[in-house]
């Protein structure tokens, strides 16, 4: 199929397995995060409700675990894109280190954000 | 330009169609990504810029924007839960008809958030 083996062919073993693994993650995580906030109250994303969720341990792991997985299949995802092109696969190890620095820092500023509250 | 191939839809089938939208979903998802964590860097501000900025784009005339951003988010969630139940090697002898049980589905899923956001926003 076209479309795993574009992207299956330019990322390593390990960089495919966890682009699956978090896609999993995130289909859950994603619509239970979409249901509380747009779907459950009119006032989810009231002011006092949004400094609750933030400061409830178990919506910060789970928020936590969110991120993780977000940082990770968005720019991972990205970067398949850039290598399979002309220009990402002459600059192959460049694009690499920008996006381990654009995951990490993607995850970093959301965790201070998370640690905010 | 490599990835205006994606664009090229003549004579493709509609397994390369949905490779070409998933990675355009992609993109569009990324970009949201960031735009996500900016606008949630407002709530470092304090209530009264939090509020202001949920005032303006919480709102009847960005309802539109928000129905396509669900549509792109459902459409990339489905379609690569498809090409991971295929990854595993399941119901791979019936690729196509899970091809388009995963669209009907996708039209359904938007269908119902795309409502239930209405009526969040609109308030009816």
């Amino acid at each position: 199929m076209a479309e795993e083996l574009h992207t299956r062919k330019v990322l390593e073993p390990l960089g495919w397995i966890f682009q699956l693994l978090t896609g999993l993650l995130l289909a859950i995580l994603i619509t239970f995060h979409f249901f509380e906030t747009h779907l459950i109250a009119h006032d989810a994303l009231a002011f006092e409700n949004v400094i609750t969720r933030l400061t409830d341990p178990a919506h910060k792991v789970m928020y936590g675990l969110l991120l993780a997985s977000v940082s990770f299949h968005a720019f991972n995802g990205l970067r398949a894109i850039l290598l399979d092109t002309e220009f990402g696969a002459r600059n192959t190890k460049a694009i690499n280190i920008l996006i381990v620095l654009v995951i990490l820092g993607a995850f970093i500023y959301g965790l201070g954000l998370l640690f905010t509250f | 330009m490599d990835l205006l191939k994606w664009f090229e839809v003549r004579g493709k089938s509609l397994f390369y169609i949905s490779y070409s939208l998933h990675r355009i979903t992609g993109l569009i998802l990324v970009l949201y990504l960031v735009m996500h964590l900016s606008y949630l860097t407002s709530l470092r501000f304090g209530e009264e810029i939090y509020e202001s900025f949920i005032a303006t784009t919480v709102t009847p005339t960005f309802l539109i924007f928000d129905i396509l951003l669900v549509l792109v988010g459902v459409y990339h969630g489905v379609n690569g839960l498809r090409l991971i139940l295929h990854e595993f090697g399941l119901a791979y002898d019936v690729r196509r008809p899970i091809l388009y049980l995963s669209y009907f589905l996708v039209l359904v899923l938007w269908l119902y958030a795309s409502y239930k956001l209405y009526v969040f926003i609109v308030g009816v």
